[in-house]
Parts: C-alpha cells; sequence; structure tokens
C-alpha cells in the first residue's frame, strides 16, 4: 500500500496506482483524439470540458465587470458612453448567470462527483449528457453573437415594455438564453434520474453524501423552473418582433405579468446557483474538520426545504412594481421562510467545524470566506424580505452588494473551493498550497473591498444601473473598483498556478485530503469506468470521520 | 430510449434489448428511461402553465371580451377535435398494450391511427386558422374583426394563437416521434421485454392530450 | 441484478404484477372520456350564471386525472413518477393562485386601463392612505 494513500486498516482502500494504471488507464488519457474528448459520453470527461467553458464564460462576464467599475471610477462619463454601459452591465449580468452561474458547479462538479459518489459508472443518460453540453455552447453562441452584434441594453432582466420597445439586439441574446435553458432541463433531468437509479448497493438515500443531496435539489428546482423561463423569452422575442402587447401597457397589456413569470424562474435561478454551493461546502467543511458533519439529516433536508420554499418568493422582486399590497405581504412572509433553512446549514457548519481537528488548507480557507459572504449576505436577504425596508433599498447598491455577496461571496468561493479540493482528484496533480491561500486571500479581501463600500452606497442612495452619480458618491464607487482590481487580481493568480500545477503540478496521491468522502475510494484521476476491482465498501454514513462513540475521546480518528 | 433497440427477431421473435454498460440491469434501464420521461412531461407541463398564467389574468381583467370572443370559435370543430385527440390518446395507449404482448402489426395499426387522427386535428386547426385570419380575428396589432371592438378581444385571440400554436407544434413533434417508433414496429422490435419507446412514445401523446383537455374549455367555453 | 437500486427493483415487480388484463379498462377510460367532454360542452352551451367556470375546471381535472391514471399507468407505478406529476401541478396551481392574488387585489387604477374585472372591495391600509398615502379618487388627494 503506498505511503501516501488512506489508513492502511480502512475498509475499501484504494489499490496503489501501479497495478492496475496499464490495465485500467485515467480517463484523460483513455483516447487521446479530438475526437474522443468531442464526442465522448464519460461524465468525467464532460465534466472538464465544461469547467474550461465555464471558466471562459467567466472571464469574459469578468471583463464586462471590470468595464463597468471602471466607469464608475468618475461621476462622469469615464471610459464610454451611457448606451455602452448600459450594454457592458446587461450582458455581465447574461454572461454571468446564464453562461456561467447556472451551469457552473453542476456542468462541472455534478457531472465529475455524482456518479462517483453514487458508485455508479456513469449518469443516467450519458449522450443528454454530452448534448446538454452542446446545448450550453449553442446557445452561449448564438448570445455572444448577439452581444458583438450591438448587445441589449435592458439590463439581464429585460423587463418589459423596454424590452419589446428597444431597438438593441434583444432578439438572438434571448433565444441564446432559451437554448441554454433546454441544457439546464438536461442536467436536472439527469441528475434526478441517476439519483433515483444508479445507487450502489449500500447506499441508500439517507447514505448519499450531502453534495448529491444539494445537486439533487438543485436539479428539481431546474426541471421545474426553467420551462417557465423558456416560455417567458419566447413571448418577449415574439412581442419585440410583431409587438403582441400582452405586456404592453400601451396595447393594454400588463407588464407585472411579466415580472412574475419573469421572477417565477429567477427567483428560484438564484437556488440553482447557491444549492450546488452548499453541498460542495458540507464536502469540504467534513473533510477538513475531520468530523463527522453535524446534522446529516438536517442539512439534506434543508436542500430540498430550500428549492421548495425557494418557489414560493419570487414576489419580492416585485414589491415596489405595482403588485398589490397583499400579495406583497404574502411573499414577504414566505421569503422569510429560506432564511430558516439556509440558517439550518449554517449552523450545522459551525457544528461540524467545531472541536473538529481543523486541517487549514485552500478549501477551507475558501469556507471560513464562504461562510462570512452566506452570512451577511444572507441576513440582507431576510432584511430585504422585509417589505418596507425594499421600498428605499429596491434598486440601490444596497441590493446589488446584497446578490454580490451570495452570488460572488458564497458560490463562488465555493467554486474556487471545489476547484481546489476536487484538483487532484480530477487531474491527479496538486497545486502549490501556499499560492493557494495567497490567491483565497486576495480574493476574499478584494471581495470585501469591492462590495462593503456598494452596502453603504445603496444605503445612501445610490441607484443600480446609473451611468451618472452625484459626486458625494465618488469615494465609495473609487474604493470599490479598487477592491475589483484586487478580486481580479486574486483570480489572476490562481489562474496561474493552476494552470501551473495542470502541467508541472507534483503527481498527486488517490486520496491528499484522507477525505472520506466516496468519490475518493477511487483513484485519482478516476479510470474510465470509475471503479475498477470490488465495489468499494461503503462506510455507516458518508463524511464518517469519527465513531460517533469516540467523538468524546480527543484524539479519536 | 436510446438504448432499448432490438436486434430484429430470427422468424418475427424479438430479442431481449440490449442493456447500457453503465446500467446495472435492464430493469433499472426501463425504470431510468420512464422516470426521465415524466421529469420531461413535468417540464413541459410548467412550459404551457405560463400561457395559462396569462390567459387566467387576462379572462380576469377582461370577462365580456373574452366571453363574446370565445362565441366567435367553432365549437362544433373544437368538439370533433377534442374527441379526435381524445381517441388517438386511447390508440396510443393500445399501442402500449399490444407491445407488451409482442402483437408488433397492432402496435403499428394503433400508431398509425393516433397519427392520422393527428393528422385530421390539424386538418380542423388549418380550418379554425384560415377563418380567423379571413375574418381578421388575429393577436394584438393585427386585430381587426369589426364584430367585436372591446378592449381585450385582441389579447383574447393573442392567447389563442399561442396556446393552439404551441400546442400544435407539439402535436407535429408527437406525430414524428410515434412515426419513428411505428417504423421500429414494423420492424418487429417490441415485446414483453422491451416495449419502452412504445411507451414513451405514448406517454408524449398522452401529454398533448392532455394540455388539449384543459386548453379546450378555456378557450372554447367561455 | 445485485446492483440495483431498491426503487428499480419496485417498479419491477410492480410491472410484472400489473395484470395485463384485455383491452376492456382503456376502452371504459375512452368512453368515460368522450361522455364527460360531452357532458362539458353542454354545460358550457348552457352559460350557466355562478360556477360554469369551476365546473368546467372540475371536468376538465377529472379528464385529466383519467388519462394520467389509466392511460399513462400512474395507477399502477407507484414512487417518483406520481410525486413528479403531482408536484408539476402543484407548481401549475402555485402560478396561477399567486398571480391571480396580486391582480385580484391590486389597486384599481395600477390595472390595464381599458380592464373591466369583476367589482368587489378592494381595500387595503397601503391603498387607502391611513399613514401619509392619502391615495383617493383622482382630484382629491388631500396634499
Amino acid at each position: 500500500m503506498s505511503p501516501s494513500s488512506s489508513i492502511a486498516a480502512e475498509p475499501g482502500a484504494v489499490p496503489a496506482p501501479d497495478e492496475h494504471h496499464e490495465h485500467h488507464p485515467s480517463y484523460l488519457v483513455d483516447g487521446t483524439t479530438l475526437k474522443s474528448w468531442l464526442l465522448t459520453l464519460d461524465h468525467k470527461r464532460i465534466g472538464v470540458m465544461y469547467l474550461i467553458w465555464v471558466l471562459l464564460f467567466f472571464l469574459i462576464g469578468g471583463i464586462y465587470a471590470l468595464v463597468v467599475r471602471l466607469e464608475l471610477l468618475t461621476p462622469g462619463p469615464t471610459i464610454i458612453d451611457a448606451m455602452t454601459y448600459n450594454r457592458a452591465f446587461t450582458m455581465h449580468g447574461v454572461v454571468m448567470i446564464f453562461l456561467f452561474m447556472i451551469p457552473a458547479i453542476p456542468g462541472a462538479f455534478g457531472n465529475f462527483m455524482l456518479p462517483l459518489m453514487l458508485g455508479a459508472k456513469d449518469v443516467a443518460f450519458p449522450r443528454l449528457n454530452l448534448l446538454s453540453l452542446y446545448l450550453l455552447l449553442t446557445g452561449a453562441v448564438i448570445a455572444i453573437w448577439g452581444m458583438i452584434n450591438g448587445g441589449m441594453d435592458t439590463g439581464w432582466t429585460f423587463y418589459t415594455p423596454y424590452s419589446t420597445h428597444t431597438t438593441t439586439t434583444v432578439a438572438p441574446i434571448l433565444f441564446g438564453a432559451f437554448i441554454i435553458g433546454f441544457s439546464s432541463i438536461a442536467t436536472g433531468l439527469n441528475f434526478i434520474v441517476t439519483t433515483h437509479t444508479m445507487r450502489a448497493p449500500g447506499i441508500t438515500w439517507f447514505k448519499m453524501p450531502l453534495f448529491v443531496w444539494a445537486m439533487y435539489a438543485t436539479a428539481c428546482i431546474q426541471v421545474l423552473a426553467t420551462p417557465v423561463l423558456g416560455l417567458v423569452l419566447l413571448l418577449v422575442v415574439g412581442e419585440h418582433l410583431f409587438h403582441f402587447g400582452i405586456f404592453d401597457p400601451a396595447q393594454g397589456g400588463d407588464p407585472v405579468l411579466f415580472q412574475h413569470l419573469f421572477w417565477f424562474y429567477s427567483h428560484p435561478a438564484v437556488y440553482i446557483m447557491v444549492l450546488p454551493s452548499f453541498g460542495v461546502m458540507s464536502e469540504v467543511v467534513a473533510t477538513f474538520s475531520r468530523k463527522n458533519i453535524f446534522g446529516y439529516r438536517a442539512v439534506a433536508f434543508s436542500s430540498l426545504g430550500i428549492a421548495f420554499v425557494g418557489f414560493f418568493a419570487w414576489g419580492h422582486h416585485m414589491f415596489v412594481s405595482g403588485q398589490s399590497t397583499f400579495n406583497a405581504g404574502v411573499f414577504a412572509v414566505l421569503t422569510m421562510l429560506v432564511g430558516v433553512f439556509t440558517a439550518i446549514k449554517v449552523f450545522n457548519w459551525v457544528g461540524t467545524v467545531y472541536k473538529g481537528a481543523v486541517d487549514f488548507k485552500t478549501p477551507f480557507a475558501y469556507f471560513c470566506g464562504f461562510l462570512y459572504f452566506t452570512v451577511f449576505g444572507g441576513m440582507t436577504g431576510v432584511a430585504f424580505a422585509t417589505a418596507s425596508l425594499d421600498v428605499p433599498w429596491h434598486d440601490t447598491y444596497f441590493v446589488v452588494a446584497h446578490f454580490h455577496f451570495i452570488m460572488v461571496g458564497a458560490t463562488i468561493m465555493a467554486f474556487m473551493a471545489s476547484i481546489h479540493y476536487w484538483f487532484p482528484k480530477m487531474f491527479g496533480k496538486m497545486y502549490h498550497e501556499g499560492w493557494g491561500l495567497v490567491s483565497a486571500a486576495f480574493i476574499i479581501l478584494g471581495f470585501n473591498a469591492t462590495f462593503i463600500p456598494q452596502f453603504l452606497l445603496g444605503n445612501a442612495g445610490m441607484p443600480r444601473r446609473y451611468y451618472e452619480y452625484p459626486e458625494r458618491f465618488q469615494t465609495l464607487n473609487v474604493a470599490s473598483t479598487a477592491g475589483a482590481s484586487l478580486l481580479a487580481f486574486g483570480f489572476l493568480i490562481s489562474a496561474i498556478y493552476l494552470t501551473y500545477a495542470l502541467v508541472y503540478g507534483r503527481r498527486a496521491a488517490s486520496n491528499p485530503w484522507r477525505s472520506r468522502g466516496y468519490e475518493w475510494m477511487t483513484e485519482s484521476p478516476p479510470p474510465t469506468h470509475n471503479f475498477v476491482g470490488p465495489q468499494p465498501t461503503y462506510p455507516e454514513e458518508p463524511h464518517f470521520y469519527v465513531e460517533p462513540k469516540k467523538a468524546e475521546v480527543p484524539d479519536a480518528v | 430510449m436510446q438504448s432499448s433497440t432490438a436486434t430484429a427477431g430470427v422468424a418475427g421473435v424479438p430479442h431481449r434489448p440490449q442493456v447500457a454498460a453503465h446500467f446495472a440491469s435492464l430493469e433499472v434501464q426501463n425504470h431510468a428511461a420512464r422516470l426521465g420521461m415524466w421529469l420531461f412531461l413535468a417540464t413541459e407541463i410548467l412550459l404551457f402553465a405560463g400561457l395559462f398564467v396569462i390567459y387566467a389574468n387576462y379572462r380576469f381583467l377582461f370577462p365580456e371580451a373574452f366571453a363574446l370572443a370565445s362565441r366567435e370559435l367553432n365549437l362544433n370543430m373544437g368538439t370533433f377535435n377534442t374527441l379526435l385527440l381524445i381517441t388517438s390518446s386511447f390508440t396510443a395507449a393500445m399501442a402500449v398494450h399490444y407491445a407488451k404482448e409482442a402483437k408488433n402489426k397492432q402496435v403499428v395499426l394503433m400508431f398509425v391511427l393516433t397519427i392520422l387522427m393527428a393528422l385530421g386535428f390539424l386538418v380542423v386547426k388549418y380550418f379554425e386558422y384560415s377563418h380567423k385570419f379571413h375574418e381578421h380575428q388575429l393577436p394584438g396589432p393585427y386585430y381587426a374583426f369589426p364584430g367585436l371592438t372591446l378592449p381585450g378581444a385582441s389579447a383574447y385571440f393573442t392567447i389563442y394563437f399561442l396556446s393552439t400554436g404551441l400546442h400544435a407544434f407539439h402535436v407535429v413533434i408527437g406525430m414524428i416521434v410515434l412515426g419513428w417508433v411505428t417504423l421500429k414496429a414494423m420492424r418487429n422490435e417490441f415485446s414483453h421485454h422491451n416495449y419502452t419507446a412504445v411507451e414513451l412514445g405514448s406517454m408524449y401523446w398522452h401529454l398533448v392530450d392532455l394540455v388539449w383537455i384543459f386548453l379546450f374549455p378555456m378557450l372554447y367555453l367561455i | 441484478m445485485s446492483a440495483m437500486a431498491n426503487e428499480s427493483f419496485k417498479e419491477d415487480r410492480e410491472m410484472r404484477q400489473e395484470h395485463h388484463s384485455g383491452p376492456g379498462k382503456y376502452i371504459a377510460v375512452w368512453g368515460a372520456l368522450m361522455v364527460l367532454t360531452l357532458v362539458t360542452v353542454f354545460t358550457g352551451k348552457m352559460h350557466i350564471e355562478t360556477g360554469a367556470l369551476a365546473l368546467a375546471l372540475v371536468i376538465a381535472s377529472v379528464k385529466g386525472a383519467l388519462v394520467a391514471l389509466y392511460f399513462m399507468h400512474l395507477a399502477e407505478h407507484q414512487g417518483a413518477s406520481r410525486v413528479v406529476f403531482i408536484t408539476s401541478m402543484l407548481f401549475v396551481v402555485l402560478m396561477l393562485l399567486f398571480t391571480l392574488f396580486d391582480i385580484g387585489t391590486r389597486f384599481r387604477p395600477a390595472l390595464p386601463n381599458a380592464a373591466t374585472p369583476q367589482e368587489w372591495p378592494v381595500e387595503t391600509r397601503g391603498q387607502s392612505g391611513r399613514y401619509g398615502g392619502g391615495l383617493k379618487a383622482p382630484g382629491t388627494n388631500p396634499k
């Protein structure tokens, strides 16, 4: 048994790499032609391709963000004109949400890890999985083509009637988003069926890793909510082209109806973005605290709870849009419920770290940032749910800061954590831990520097999506842009050392974190068919680090 | 539907279908296919739901216009279409029944009947649409029907064309899917061990029927 | 057969048990659907004063349930398929309900201006403006 693998006495220990290497090549080298990658049915290769593309889309969205922040350095025009600015923030939103956030963790890590965590050889529908990737790319190409040919200036929320009257290129971008919606539905459908039908013997529902629960809940949202977005996109494109008038007050239509249909998807969509990151964090926190997850069932059920309650909350985006006050009240109360489930998770994660033997590696550093951002982003969310507080804050930078705290602060921290946690699993190489911590520091500090000024700006009254602003807001805007540069620098550092590690990194052991996660029960990188040899023996429960009876004894492992 | 192909049997006896490598067994594969199809049908239900929401809201806002506009529709044609679609759903269900009994010829017959009835449905819809075009009962700004000038009438026809149009699109897709399954039945592929493709195609067809069951009273019987 | 999730086993057992009776059941359901269609057309043409919409929805729901339970075999397959179908229906109802709440209780002048919805009292505190909103009929605003 090679010294770097798991504890010798542990059941299901991975065989030494050399024994099987020549007979079971890793998925990375099993087939080296371009065709073997482009037409692969292997969920791991599809996951890697997703990862490459979503990182590219993240870069594009980030460039738009930097353009916006540079423009906001001065109260008046800085580098671009007003129409270009409108297009820039719109495209930042569209690219980040549809091309990055929605597909990222499910597409890259869900695809890679889900079958491994269930002891399966692949997802239920591998060809649908590949189609899902190509649908994302097709939609992205169409949307980016639209961006280059003028770009939309409506904001990513494309409210009517402006979106149906503007002369900017609405149709291709919305149609691109429509195609991407199918990709999302296909992924969700695949994951649900995989979870139901492909668990290995011994893995019952309550022995599944928490990442699987989170992906399952996300998949449920994807399947139920995305079709409504699809319809809305078609209707708006149709109305843009043919002027039907169902959402246009000048033609007797109701613009608030558009908002209802739009947010019916888009609010659950934010849970599509954030639930997978909660799943990753459950995995990371257990591994790096070397402790069983505190309250496994609570965390599992809270994932489903968030998914379910997330569907009842959409009207909180419409408190000032002209919705009835009765409805506003209903949605305000229902929105608060989501906070309950998220809080359950936060308490359980903290409970896991408490009295654990923390191994402060890069993923754990990102977990710390994640926890802080989730708590503050989440609490400001509950503050927003109070309709009376929402009225002055609506469409100000307070909202922008709130959702960036969750979207970037929570989700992207988790995305970074998953890249670092699963890097050795996916590529068999180890990155440089020191640089990992350095870039995590830059990212967390840069993030704070970017968005805390935005909370202050919003509270002071600066509206969002404004090209010009009063002089008195300039200091905070400059601070925010400086922070954004730090944030970008942090990402740049990670890009560099991770790419370096891919090529020149040290060969990693099969389980360098000594994690009890099920995906670590096979080699790193895994062979094409995931498991070689006899079925691994699954422990009592996932994340099983300590015998509960022995938990009181300090050095029990 | 992907991995349940069977080779045409010797002397007309269908073989057991192939199980894809990642599935534990044929039963798992079939269960996965069925569950996957139900999830897909759920997405279709949610897709049409948006149109029902728009309909409900505008009907609340313009009750008289909607009622009067609804009278402009040809109830006989609508009723005939409904009965036709229900019967086609029946033949699709029978096709599954026969597939389980390996009576591939009856499967072909049932699906051909289903497709013909679907075609009939579309032909009737064509007549209804052309009547509306003739009377200028068209969506939004194209509405110019002098017999009903209440506000909300054009919204009714917008919703009418959007919902029946989307439905007709799904009818066409259903016909193509069922046509493909019919070809497989002609090659004698189905039996008790392998009827998943028939079942899934039939399920899709039942959904098309299900949507129409709700669309019909909502549009024609206000 | 060993590596099979419990659900697939259950599903397979149900499928085998599901007795392959003759076409009678399908014919009966088809007949019921045809009859219900004629009932809904007949009652629709009567243009009943109150409850016409509710009646039409009930009949349509019964027809839909028959199709789902018997043609689509939900009566026989327990488990995930039923949950999927019922959940999707629940979410449709959710969407309808909350949007109708909005449009039904909204301050009337905020609705599309040519709209003629059924009259009922739409009085909520925010609209009557006890704490300074003060919105009353046009031209009578105290400020």
